[in-house]
This record gives C-alpha cells, sequence and structure tokens, in this order.
C-alpha cells in the first residue's frame, strides 16, 4: 500500500503559510494544530500565483488530459489557504507606519482576480508589555478600518504570549475557520466557472475534472459527504466520457483514483458496504472495455492485481469490530487477496510471454539510468500514468532538491521498432488503447528527433495556450518569474549563476504524431517490461495466495475446497520458484484431497508436477510413487505419455542402482493410502462354496496388469485370514493359461506347469502383459474347519537380482475388493459327529466344600482308542454365579465369558486330568453343569453334560486356645521358668452343627528347641477325660524328666499324635477302640464325636527346655527362624509363639491317586485340616537355679544325704546367702547362715547331712538360698519336699 | 450473458462432465468448479425442507447465484438426485429467469443422458450426443 501515492492516499490536510522565520512554538501549541499543514514562505513574493487565463469557451473544446499529475501536489504542498505572518505588539505603537505598509502589501498580493488568498496577521505581545489587551484591540480596530480589511478576507489577531494556551486555540480557531472558507470559496468558484461556460452534455471531460476539484476541496475542509457527492460526479462524469477521445488507461487510472478517493471517504466513514459497492461498480464498467480490446491485457492486469491488493490492503486495516459477522464472499477479504493473486498469476504468464518475443530488443536496450529497484506499479504512477495527466511527477520531485535532472530511462537505440502495434495500438476504431496519443517528447540527445519536435512543439504553443491555462491553472513561481512558456530553453539557477540550458520540456503532442506515439510507446514498453523482468511474480503470489488462504481459514464462509484450490497454486508457485521441498510437502497434502473426491484431472496436473519435485529432490521413492500412479489410466494420462512415464521410471532405477543409491530390490509396499490398486487387479474365486475336511480346496488367481508396458511377474503370494494357509503345500501342479486370444505365447505359457511346494510361488519367466488376463490355478488341502478368506494378495513384479522389483500389497476386504470367498457354509449347528473314540468323564471332589476355601474339582477324560487330534476338546461350565472357577495352575479366574478350557487332542489309552478350583462366598448349593463338548470343522459332539452340585457351608468348629502357666502357681505368674517350670496349654473345641463331628487327631507341633510336651488330654463336655498318648513315654501324670534331666524324645521329633477317648455316652465303643488302639493301620476309626453345642479341652503340658538363643545352629535351620528384623526383638524379649496345633478330620473314603496329578492329592488325604496358631508366651530364665537331690525314704538314726545344686547361668560371680531353718524332725550339723560365691557359668554342690530323729512322712528341713544382690529368694521346682522314715530295725 | 463453463459432478462431487470454452483457461474453471461445491454444501441446508431457514421452494432445485469471482459469476442448480450442475459466465447482468431456464433444460438432458441404459451411473459422460446438445443449449452449435 506504500507504494499507492500519498497525496491519493491520504485526506488532505489544510496548507497553512507561513511568511518570515518567525515561527514562535508557543503560537502552535495547541494540540488541533496537527491538523493543518504548514508551508514555510520567505517572502511574500513566494506566494504561487494563478496564470493569466485565456479563456475560449466552446463547446467543442476538450482536455489533452483528465486530470493533471501535480495539480493534487501542487495543492497540498504548494498553495497555501492561509498566510500568516507575525509582528512584535510593540509595533503597533512604535512602527505603525511600517506594519500597515507590510499589510496592505500582503492584503493586495493575496487577493488576486481568481484566487482570494486569507490571510491572519498576528502580534506578538510579549510578557513584561505594560499596555493592556483592551488598548491594543482599539489600536487594531483602527488599523482594520484604516486599511479596509474585510474579515471574510483576513484577519488581525493579538497573541499574548501570557496566556498563550488560550490565544494558540483562538488563532486556530480563526485559522481554520478561514482556511475552511478559502476551500470552499475555491470550490464555488471552479463550480460556477464550469458551470458556467461548458456544457454539462457535451464535455464530460471538463466536468470530470472540475468535480474533481470540487470533491478535493471539499475534502479539504474535512466535508467527507460533500467530498464524496464531487468524486461521485467525477466519477460518472468520467463514464460519459467518449471512449475514443481518451485512452482507456487514462480513464482507468483516473477511475481508479476517483474510485479509491471515495473508499477511502466511505471507510473513514465506517460505511463498508458502500466502500464495497464503489469497489465492484468500478470493477465491472472497465472489465467490459478491457474484455473487448484485449490489448494491453499486461497493464491491464497489472492494474487488475494492484487495486484488488491495494483494496485487500484497506478493508484489512479496518478494525474487525467493523466488519459485519457473517460475511458473503464480496466482503471477505481473502476474495480480494485471491483476485489479487489470480491477476497476478495472469500477469506473470503474460509478461513472461512479452518478455520472451522482445528479449532482443530488450537486451540491446541500456536500462542503466532507469531506477532498478522503482516498483511497477510506481513506475505506472510517475511514468506512465504522467503521459495522461500531462504532467511528470518525477519534475516535480527533482524540482524540491533544485534540481531539473531528468533519469529518463529512455535511451533507445532501435527507433524503427513495430511491436508497438501488438502491445499498443492498431486501427480498430474498438481498440481503446490506441487513442493515448498524449505523449511526452524529451529532448535527449537523440538528434534525429530533436527537429521533429521542435516543429511539434511549436504546433503544440497554441494548444498549451488553450488547454493549459484553463481557469486555475498554476505554475510555481520559478515558472511565472524566469520562464519562458513558449521557448524551449530554461534558464536555471544553479550556485547562484543563471546559465542557460537546453530545456527537457514536457510537451504534448497530437493524437495524429504517429511517429512520436511509437517512440514514446517503445519507451514506456522497455521500461514496463525491464520492470516486469525484475519483478518477482512467484513470491508476490504466493504472498498474495498466502494472505487469502489465512482470511479465507479466518473468515466463516465454507472454504474447504477454496483453501485446496488455493494451496494447490501456493504449491505451483513453489514449484516455479525451485523450491521444491515445500512444493513437494503441499502437493501430497492436496493430491490427497484430490484422490478422494475422484478429481483425476485436478490429480493428474498435481502429479505431474510431484514427479518433477521427486526427480528434482532425488526422492527416488516419491518419484516412483507418483510416476506409478500417473501410469494408472483412470488418471487420464495418453497411453503414449504413460509408456513414457514407465520408461523413465525402469531407467531411473536401473541408474540408481548403479549409482548405489539404493539396494535392490525396490518394493513399494502399496497401503491403503497410496490406491496403486489400479495398476494391477486381481481376483480370487473358489471353485466350491463348501469342501470337506481333508478335501482339496481348489481356487482359481487372476491377474491383469494395467502398466502401459509388460513386467515380469516374480512372486505371489496370496495371505489367508488362517495363517496355516498362507504357506500351504501345494500337491497338484498348476497351469497357467492366457485367456488373451491371438497371444503368441498362449502355447507356451499353456504347456508350463509348475509345481509349487510352498508360497511365495515363484514365476521367474512369465511376462504380465498390460490389460491381459493371466489366470493361474492353486491347489491346498483343507485342514481347517474355518471359513477361509483370502485377506491379500502379495504380488511382486520384476527381477530382485536387477532391482526392478514391485510389490503390490492388496487389502481386498479393507476396499471392498472382490478377493472374499469362503470355502465353508456357516457351520451347522444340528450336526452331531460320531466320534471316533470312546471318551468317558469323571468327576470327584472331597468334601465338605467351606466358604472361602478354595475346593477343587478333578475332572478326568479317558480315551480308550484312537488318537484324537483334528479337533478341540472342549470343557464348558455353566451356572456358577454364585462362586468363582479357578484354573488349576495358574489359579486364573475363569469368568463368565471365558468359561472354556481347550484340549488339541487326547492319547489312545490316557487320560486327561483337569483340576479346576471353586472358591464361593456364600454359603449355599452351587450347581455346576459341565459339559464336555468335541469341537470339529464339520460338527460338534456333546461327550457329556454333567451336573455337580457342591455345597459349601461355613466351618463347622469353633476353636479356641489358652495357656494357663501352671494349676498350682499363683495367678501373679506371668512367666514360664525355662527348664524348671511346666505349663499348660489349653485347647477348647465347641461344635456348631447338628452332625456330630469325628475328629481323629489333633497335634501340637512345637517349634523346634522349646520345650517338651508331656501329656494331653481331651475333655469334651468340659468333663475330666482320660487321655493318652500314642507314646508311652509321654503319658499323662508322668511329669517327670528322667533323672539325668534329658529330653525324651517321641518318634516325631516335637510333634506327638494322640488318640481320644470318650469316656462318656459310647463307652462300648469307646472300649472297643481301645482294643484296638494297637492297629495303626485303624487310626482313623479312633475318633471322637463332638456333637452340637458340645465342648470340649484339651490340655499340653509342656516344658520348657531350650535356652532361646537365635544364633544357634540348630535355631537357623528352625522353621521358627526369624528373620532379621526379627532377631532382635528374640533377643530382647522372650515371648514366644511356642507352636501351631493342628487338628485333623481323615477322609472315611479315600480317593484313588492319579498319574497326573498325583501329587495334588497326595496331600489331600484329610477330608478337613485346621491349623490354629498359639498365643505367645513369656518365658523367663534365672540367673542362678537351684536343685535338689535327696532319696526318696530313709531310717531313724541313720544319716541322709542331700545334695543341692547351684547352677551361675549368668556371665558374672554370683553371691548367694545361705539359711537353714530349724527342724523337729532332723539332725543335721553345719553353718546356719552362710555366704557362697558362685562362679561364672558355674555349679556349685553342696551336701548336707539329716539324720532323721522320727518316722513317718517328715517334711525336709527348708534350706532357703537368696541372691546378695538382689535378695532375690532361689525357688526350687518342686514347693514341699518330703521323705519317708522308716524306724530302725533293732 | 456468455457462457464460459457448463460442468455436472456427481452424487459423490466427482466431476462427470465439464465443457469449458476457452481451453486455455480450462485449469482455471476446473478450480471454480470444484471451488462452487462449497458453497452447494452451503446453500444445501437452505432448502432442505427441514430446515428452519428455507426460503425457496422445496421442489426449486435452482440455487441461482452461488458465488463471483473476479471475472465471472458462478451458478448452481442442485437436482433431487443429487447431481450437481454448474453454470459459469462472464461478470455481465443477466436475468435470474434466464438462467433458471437455462439451467432446467440443462437438467432434462442430463436426465435424457442418464436415462440411457448404456450409461454407468456416476461415470463421466462421453456421449456425443449429450455434448452437442450441450453446445446446442448454449448456443454453440
Amino acid at each position: 500500500m506504500e507504494i499507492y501515492p500519498k497525496e491519493l492516499r491520504e485526506h488532505p490536510k489544510p496548507l497553512i503559510g507561513i511568511i518570515g522565520n518567525n515561527d514562535i512554538e508557543e503560537v502552535f501549541q495547541h494540540t488541533e494544530f496537527h491538523k493543518l499543514n504548514f508551508l514555510h514562505l520567505k517572502e511574500i513574493d513566494e506566494l504561487p500565483l494563478p496564470k493569466r487565463k485565456n479563456i475560449l469557451p466552446s463547446d467543442n473544446y476538450h482536455l489533452p488530459g483528465l486530470i493533471k499529475a501535480k495539480w493534487l501536489k501542487k495543492h497540498r504542498d504548494y498553495i497555501p489557504s492561509v498566510l500568516i505572518n507575525f509582528f512584535s505588539a510593540n509595533d503597533l505603537y512604535n512602527n505603525e507606519k511600517r506594519i500597515t505598509d507590510e499589510i496592505t502589501k500582503i492584503k493586495r498580493k493575496t487577493k488576486t482576480k481568481s484566487r482570494m488568498y486569507k490571510f491572519v496577521i498576528v502580534f506578538i505581545q510579549e510578557i513584561n508589555n505594560t499596555l493592556t489587551n483592551e488598548t491594543k484591540e482599539e489600536k487594531l480596530n483602527q488599523i482594520k478600518k484604516r486599511i479596509e480589511i474585510d474579515s471574510k478576507q483576513g484577519n488581525l489577531f493579538l497573541f499574548s504570549l501570557k496566556e498563550s494556551s488560550l490565544s494558540s486555540q483562538k488563532l486556530f480557531t480563526i485559522i481554520s475557520d478561514l482556511s475552511e472558507r478559502f476551500y470552499r470559496e475555491e470550490g464555488r468558484r471552479v463550480k460556477k466557472n464550469y458551470s458556467d461556460i461548458y456544457s454539462k452534455k457535451t464535455q464530460h471531460d471538463l466536468f470530470t475534472r472540475g468535480n474533481f476539484k470540487c470533491g478535493f476541496y471539499s475534502e479539504a475542509r474535512g466535508d467527507y459527504k460533500n467530498a464524496l457527492k464531487y468524486f461521485n460526479r467525477s466519477y460518472k462524469n468520467l463514464l460519459e466520457i467518449p471512449k475514443k477521445g481518451f485512452g482507456l488507461l487514462e480513464l482507468r487510472m483516473i477511475g481508479f483514483v476517483l474510485c479509491f478517493k471515495m473508499i477511502s471517504l466511505q471507510l473513514s466513514l465506517k460505511n463498508i458496504g458502500e466502500a464495497i459497492f464503489i469497489f465492484k461498480q468500478y470493477t465491472n464498467n472497465f472489465k467490459s472495455y478491457i474484455q473487448r480490446s484485449r490489448k494491453g491485457e499486461l497493464e491491464n492486469l497489472i492494474i487488475s492485481w494492484y487495486q484488488y491488493k491495494l483494496f485487500a490492503e484497506m478493508l484489512e486495516k479496518i478494525p474487525k469490530t467493523s466488519l459485519s459477522k457473517k460475511t458473503n464472499y464480496w466482503e471477505s477479504i481473502g476474495f480480494y487477496y485471491h483476485a489479487a493473486a489470480n491477476y497476478s498469476l495472469e500477469r506473470k504468464k503474460s509478461s513472461k510471454l512479452l518478455i520472451q518475443k522482445y528479449q532482443k530488443e530488450l537486451s540491446n536496450c541500456n536500462l542503466d539510468s532507469f531506477d532498478k529497484n522503482n516498483h511497477i506499479i510506481e513506475f505506472f504512477f510517475n511514468i506512465k500514468n504522467s503521459i495522461f495527466l500531462c504532467q511528470i511527477i518525477w519534475r516535480v520531485r527533482n524540482k524540491e532538491e533544485n534540481k531539473i535532472e531528468l533519469k529518463s530511462p529512455f535511451k533507445l537505440n532501435t527507433s524503427n521498432t513495430d511491436f508497438s502495434s501488438d502491445y499498443e495500438s492498431e486501427n480498430d476504431n474498438n481498440n481503446l488503447e490506441s487513442n493515448s496519443n498524449r505523449i511526452i517528447n524529451i529532448n535527449n540527445d537523440n538528434n534525429n528527433k530533436k527537429n521533429d519536435n521542435n516543429k511539434k512543439n511549436n504546433n503544440d504553443k497554441v494548444n498549451n495556450n488553450e488547454n493549459d491555462d484553463d481557469n486555475d491553472d498554476d505554475s510555481n513561481a520559478e515558472d511565472n518569474n524566469k520562464n519562458n512558456p513558449n521557448s524551449n530553453l530554461v534558464l536555471i539557477k544553479e550556485n547562484g549563476k543563471k546559465k542557460k540550458k537546453k530545456r527537457q520540456t514536457v510537451s504534448l503532442r497530437r493524437r495524429s504524431d504517429k511517429s512520436s506515439k511509437i517512440y514514446n510507446s517503445t519507451q514506456d514498453l522497455f521500461c514496463f517490461l525491464y520492470s516486469e523482468q525484475q519483478f518477482n511474480h512467484s513470491k508476490e503470489i504466493i504472498d498474495l495466495f498466502t494472505r487469502a488462504y489465512k482470511c479465507y481459514s479466518q473468515e466463516s464462509i465454507s472454504s474447504e475446497r477454496l483453501i485446496h484450490s488455493i494451496s494447490t497454486r501456493i504449491a505451483i508457485a513453489y514449484f516455479e520458484q525451485n523450491e521444491f521441498q515445500f512444493a513437494k510437502l503441499l502437493f501430497t497434502l492436496i493430491s490427497k484431497h484430490f484422490r478422494k473426491q475422484k478429481w483425476w484431472k485436478e490429480l493428474l496436473k498435481i502429479l505431474i508436477y510431484s514427479l518433477e519435485c521427486g526427480n528434482q529432490l532425488d526422492d527416488y521413492n516419491y518419484f516412483t510413487n507418483c510416476a506409478l500412479e500417473l501410469c494408472i489410466p483412470k488418471i487420464g494420462l495418453p497411453l503414449e505419455s504413460r509408456i513414457v512415464i514407465q520408461d523413465k521410471l525402469f531407467k531411473m532405477i536401473s541408474e540408481s542402482k548403479e549409482k548405489n543409491y539404493f539396494k535392490p530390490p525396490i518394493k513399494f509396499p502399496m497401503t491403503k493410502d497410496f490406491p496403486l490398486y489400479d495398476l494391477i487387479d486381481c481376483t480370487i474365486q473358489f471353485t466350491e462354496s463348501t469342501v470337506y475336511f481333508n478335501t482339496p480346496i481348489i481356487f482359481k488367481f487372476s491377474l491383469i496388469s494395467h502398466l502401459p508396458k509388460a513386467i515380469s511377474l516374480d512372486q505371489i503370494q496370496i495371505l489367508f485370514n488362517l495363517p496355516e494357509y498362507d504357506r500351504v503345500i501345494m500337491k497338484s501342479p498348476i497351469n497357467i493359461p492366457n485367456k488373451e486370444k491371438g497371444n503368441q505365447n498362449k502355447e507356451e505359457l499353456q504347456s508350463k506347469e509348475y509345481i509349487i511346494t510352498k508360497s511365495p510361488f515363484y514365476f521367474p519367466d512369465l511376462l504380465l502383459h498390460p490389460n491381459k488376463l493371466t489366470v493361474f490355478t492353486f491347489q491346498c488341502i483343507a485342514s481347517s474347519a474355518k471359513k477361509i478368506v483370502a485377506k491379500a494378495v502379495r504380488v511382486i513384479c520384476g527381477n530382485e537380482e536387477s532391482g526392478l522389483c514391485f510389490e503390490w500389497l492388496k487389502f481386498p476386504k479393507s476396499i471392498n475388493y472382490p478377493i472374499y470367498l469362503k470355502t465353508f457354509p456357516s457351520r451347522p449347528t444340528s450336526q452331531v459327529l460320531q466320534l471316533p473314540a470312546n471318551i468317558t468323564i469323571d468327576i470327584e471332589s472331597p468334601q465338605p466344600a467351606f466358604i472361602n476355601e478354595y475346593f477343587p474339582i478333578l475332572i478326568k477324560l479317558n480315551s480308550n482308542q484312537d488318537h484324537i487330534k483334528n479337533g478341540n476338546f472342549l470343557i464348558y461350565f455353566k451356572n456358577h454365579e454364585k462362586g468363582e472357577i479357578y484354573h488349576q495352575n495358574t489359579k486364573d479366574l475363569l469368568s463368565k465369558k471365558k468359561n472354556k478350557i481347550f484340549f488339541k487332542e487326547i492319547h489312545p489309552y490316557n487320560t486327561i486330568n483337569q483340576v479346576l478350583f471353586i472358591k464361593s462366598p456364600i454359603t449355599g448349593s452351587f450347581e455346576l453343569l459341565i459339559y464336555v463338548i468335541y469341537e470339529h470343522k464339520l460338527g460338534y459332539s456333546q461327550i457329556s453334560k454333567t451336573e455337580y452340585n457342591i455345597k459349601f457351608s461355613k466351618p463347622f468348629l469353633k476353636q479356641y486356645v489358652y495357656h494357663s502357666l501352671s494349676k498350682d502357681l499363683s495367678k501373679d505368674e506371668t512367666t514360664v521358668l525355662l527348664d524348671k517350670q511346666f505349663f499348660f496349654l489349653n485347647l477348647g473345641l465347641i461344635s456348631k452343627t447338628p452332625i456330630p463331628i469325628n475328629i481323629n487327631q489333633i497335634d501340637l507341633i512345637l517349634f523346634d528347641n522349646i520345650g517338651k510336651i508331656f501329656s494331653k488330654s481331651f475333655n469334651p463336655k468340659g468333663g475330666v477325660q482320660k487321655l493318652r498318648s500314642n507314646n508311652n513315654d509321654n503319658k499323662f501324670n508322668k511329669h517327670n524328666v528322667n533323672e539325668n534331666g534329658n529330653e525324651i524324645e517321641n518318634g516325631n521329633g516335637n510333634e506327638i499324635e494322640i488318640e481320644i477317648e470318650n469316656e462318656n455316652a459310647n463307652e462300648n465303643e469307646n472300649n472297643d477302640e481301645i482294643d484296638d488302639e494297637d492297629n495303626d493301620d485303624d487310626n482313623h476309626k479312633k475318633s471322637i464325636s463332638i456333637k452340637q453345642g458340645e465342648r470340649c479341652e484339651v490340655f499340653f503340658l509342656i516344658n520348657p527346655y531350650k535356652v532361646f538363643n537365635p544364633d544357634d545352629n540348630k535355631f537357623k535351620n528352625s522353621k521358627i527362624l526369624p528373620n532379621e528384623k526379627e532377631k532382635n526383638v528374640y533377643q530382647t524379649s522372650k515371648k514366644v509363639s511356642i507352636g501351631d496345633i493342628k487338628i485333623q478330620m481323615i477322609r472315611t473314603n479315600p480317593i484313588k491317586f492319579y498319574n497326573y496329578y498325583t501329587e495334588y492329592w497326595k496331600k489331600k488325604k484329610f477330608a478337613f485340616e485346621l491349623t490354629l496358631k498359639t498365643s505367645p508366651v513369656e518365658f523367663v530364665r534365672r540367673k542362678v537355679t537351684m536343685d535338689i537331690n535327696y532319696p526318696s525314704n530313709g531310717v531313724v538314726g541313720h544319716q541322709i544325704t542331700c545334695t543341692y545344686y547351684l547352677h551361675n547361668h549368668s556371665d558374672r560371680l554370683q553371691k548367694i546367702w545361705l539359711k537353714v531353718e530349724q527342724s523337729e524332725f532332723f539332725l543335721y550339723s553345719g553353718f546356719n547362715y552362710s555366704e557362697l560365691v558362685l562362679l561364672p557359668r558355674a555349679i556349685r554342690k553342696l551336701i548336707y547331712i539329716f539324720i532323721p530323729k522320727k518316722c513317718g512322712k517328715l517334711p525336709f528341713p527348708k534350706i532357703q538360698f537368696f541372691l546378695k544382690e538382689s535378695s532375690q529368694l532361689l525357688k526350687e521346682s518342686r514347693k514341699n519336699y518330703h521323705i519317708f522314715v522308716s524306724p530302725s530295725k533293732k | 450473458m456468455k457462457i464460459v463453463s457448463i460442468a455436472i459432478l456427481g452424487k459423490k462431487n466427482n466431476p462427470l462432465y465439464v465443457y469449458v470454452s476457452n481451453e486455455e483457461n480450462k485449469r482455471k474453471f476446473e478450480y471454480i468448479i470444484h471451488t462452487s461445491l462449497d458453497f452447494f454444501e452451503e446453500k444445501v441446508p437452505l432448502i432442505s425442507p427441514l430446515s428452519k431457514k428455507s426460503t425457496q421452494n422445496q421442489n426449486d432445485m435452482y440455487l441461482g447465484h452461488l458465488f463471483p469471482t473476479e471475472d465471472y459469476k458462478v451458478y448452481g442448480y442442485l437436482t433431487n438426485t443429487n447431481y450437481k450442475l454448474v453454470c459459469i459466465i462472464d461478470d455481465s447482468e443477466i436475468k435470474e429467469q434466464e438462467m433458471k431456464t437455462l439451467l432446467n433444460n440443462l437438467h432434462t438432458i442430463l436426465v435424457d443422458t442418464i436415462c440411457n441404459p448404456f450409461y454407468i451411473t456416476d461415470e463421466p459422460i462421453t456421449s456425443k450426443t449429450f455434448h452437442l446438445k450441450i453446445l446446442d443449449l448454449i448456443g454453440k452449435k
């Protein structure tokens, strides 16, 4: 948008002229002053004045050019509306005469006949000025009256620096009022002049200009609505201009200026719809002319491109809130970018043709001085437009730099070119371009043209006087004062010296001057083409399409395909810019869309581009894919082209193989996204719909190639839904007939027979001719009962050794390909097979079943005859909603869906044992239906259907375990003294079921090295029961160890088994049991029944004798070996569990053991088994222990030796006090009190001799031992010691 | 009114027949025809009997002006069997009725062609008779 001329792009601001250098900052401090433009004039004489008018009103008068190019710039930059001059307020009194003279001069100078400049004389009042404002105002009024200043023309203003802000505001109001008045008067004057002099009906060109000027004046004073009105009138007048009088390009450019003036005004007023309407109107108005002429096409394309782009940019700059939410196509910004991009494409094409055409002439043309960076549209506005606007803008610019130096690009060497007829004009009346006959003639070094030009300039003089000097034709001050308009010599002020130089003039030519026309058209064309050559078309196209793409993506209108279309154009532009990577990426994306939509023609174009991209990028895979797809007939490429592509493809592959770009063979697995199925077409047909087991399946496989040339077939592999068929063994030869009539290879092919042993099938010497059907017959043996479907076909063409190898993997099912035929119909449900073998089923399980425990079931399948292998044996469960079934080995839960177990085969005379576990969380009956089914492809056979009922119940026996330290011990005793103290472990059993419970065996399994079980008793109903141990050594009441203190071990280590006898009701039975107790085999019969509500207790008498030493090696091997963490606990605390109690009920009916799962059933010889853990007991070890040894009887008067053993278990010395109590039954000697020392880990033996004095059962005298440090009494294991004393023999 | 292109698109939006007056600009017209499908899809809900926005007569298959391009105007016609008829004309003013009649006639020609037992549904129309009828319709015969 920046290239659009500033004077057209922006709204004009009122121009204010400041005379002299008295620019005081305080004066212009008001913020509104930025709405004005300022021009500094050194003197009042620099004020540009209008030329003398020489108006010749005539109905036949027409303008040579519609609007002068410099007119806009002149009024924006050179012709002020208001002049400001500054004086000091002191001069009002001191130098009044000078002031009046100056004001008079200004008044006179500004009041010309045709233009009434406005002026403001500002008197600056200093801050320290003592005079009052009122006095000065009076003085100013006096001067006004004296000089007769009309307030409409000018004003005097007293600017007080004291109140600068207020004064500045007032001054702005005065200036803006005067400025507005100036532009209004100018507008009226122009309007009046035109309407008075010219005819509205015929002289449309003049009214176009007049209304344009009025519009400009209105716009300058900020009256946009009025400005719109005038511009609209001007535009309407423009359309009325006969097309013969003016060049189409000129009309179009002026229309363009007017149109965009109106658009910018409408957009400023936020009338977007109106702005779009104006643009549409403009494009429609000129479209028909352009289409009709078909000449100057490139110019039109450039202008069209530019105007669409410019309009899109203007719309884009509007805040989005101003745009309506739901846009139609015309309101879409993307549409304008899209259109601009399309014109840009056309422009590129057209300019390429022209450049090619004039390549030779263009190369001879010297264009060094031409600004290469000049943009093409600037060229239009600066050069091309200037032709029609009768002025040269660049000259105005150069003048700003005090130079008149034309940078003319026109240094033409060839003057006799005749191409302008092609480009610019012909003798066709309809050719509106031919009317562009106002030509710049520049007197350059071309001497051949000089004379001619001079003559023509003389002819133009009259026209210049007549035409250029219309009512407001201005020239700049320099031109007015120093140049003779009729001379082609110009005086240039340079370095303060006046020099006479040949002037480079701009003059207008008559239309009849064909030679000049050709000459200048040629120059224009070269500059034009040169600019086009320099212009990066692709970049512009990509940019515009990208902008359009973004806009469409953001807008609400549906544009999916539109975006694809734009993407295609972008991709092509990238391709043309040799950016193949981007192009490839885009083409790949777009091609998917067109392929999906089956727009083959579009796809064809894209593929051709893609092919080249692959070639340029050396992407062989991509190239091959594109080439192969192009070979598909439906894409629409002619056969010849397809042959060429195939040849090129094969050539490329062989070349790339030589260069070792990739290792042969190339295989192209054709996925679903890359549909090359049509290149090779294949079908599979099964000859029969149903075949039987072990019978041959015959199917035919047909193949047809659509490639343009023949290719060799290398391999075929057919993939079935059942993988065993993929590599099926072929037993029969394969015939490969070719059905094509007239085929020379027919006989040869038919005579060949291939014996194929496994897939893939190799055909090294078979050619696949294009569009000729080749049929293969295959045969395999049906070995499955399921239906067979050919899921995919892999066809490999080419020879792997040569590297020409293409692989097609087709998925017929996924694309509804006709390779689908099942060999078997759906299995008849009623068909029952006769099994070749007799299979029996046997189910076993123990009883009872308890809730939340795994309950095993054994299922056995026995085959007594043949080996059955071609089918599946199925065990199928039903109705197990209440419980869960677990697999034997894995303990995986068999869910309701996965309630089947398969066996593939049963060997003859063998048994399949399958164990399942059933677990139920609730009590109740559990009905299990077990089907054993033999499933075969031809049907199925139900071997058995068994209903199995399992009752799950709660555990029937309530148990509790407690221990009492000793019957005789006081309640305070909470610890068990190791070695020396017995304690009881009690087991209580209460029956909860009405059925008598027969308990066969109760075991206490002590942990290693803890102690010894001496006895146990059984007490149903809470009464005292007689209890016997299996081991005679451990009988109840045998509470002593042997004399040496050694442990008595039974045969099972620490485990003892007891037989239980009941003294209550079943005496007879019990007697029988006692009688039979010697028979070890009948142990299970010696059970005792506990009725409902009965309670029985078992007592275990235990003597712990071992010291807990976790580091002991024996202990390490123990089952209760504590882990590392627990070790510390054992060392510090001696409260431990002593073992487990195991209650067992032996199975009444012993089950048979089976070979298959013997190990499991061996363990399960008990029908009920329960293990209880005993509560922990705290064991204590004393530091010093005492023991006593004495005889059981004595004689009066005879010595009795009593030995005391004191044992120090600690690692310290222990001091012991000894106290002997007096006794009336014995005499003894020794100390009553004594102190002993016991060495660490030592045993001391004390022997006392007593002499009984009396007979009878006498208590021993008490000897008490105390630990000295703690005064603790050492207790004996027995409380009272008695001896039988017999009288002495006389 | 100058008809520059006529196209018939199938049920699956695939092109069945494309006539272009100027072969040089064939690609350009094909892009326009392809883009017109967007506007068919946009307008179809509006003519649906279930649509509340439906303003057109439900039996009217003429969709009118679909969209403009910088140089052309595109008109559409959707048959009850979901065939799409596209007509591209130059950017001159035309009467709606004129275009409607033209597309109705085109529809009649299409129906005749489809009724031909040798025509395979949804395959490109290659019938010469059809082409001649089209040329006759647009006045180029």
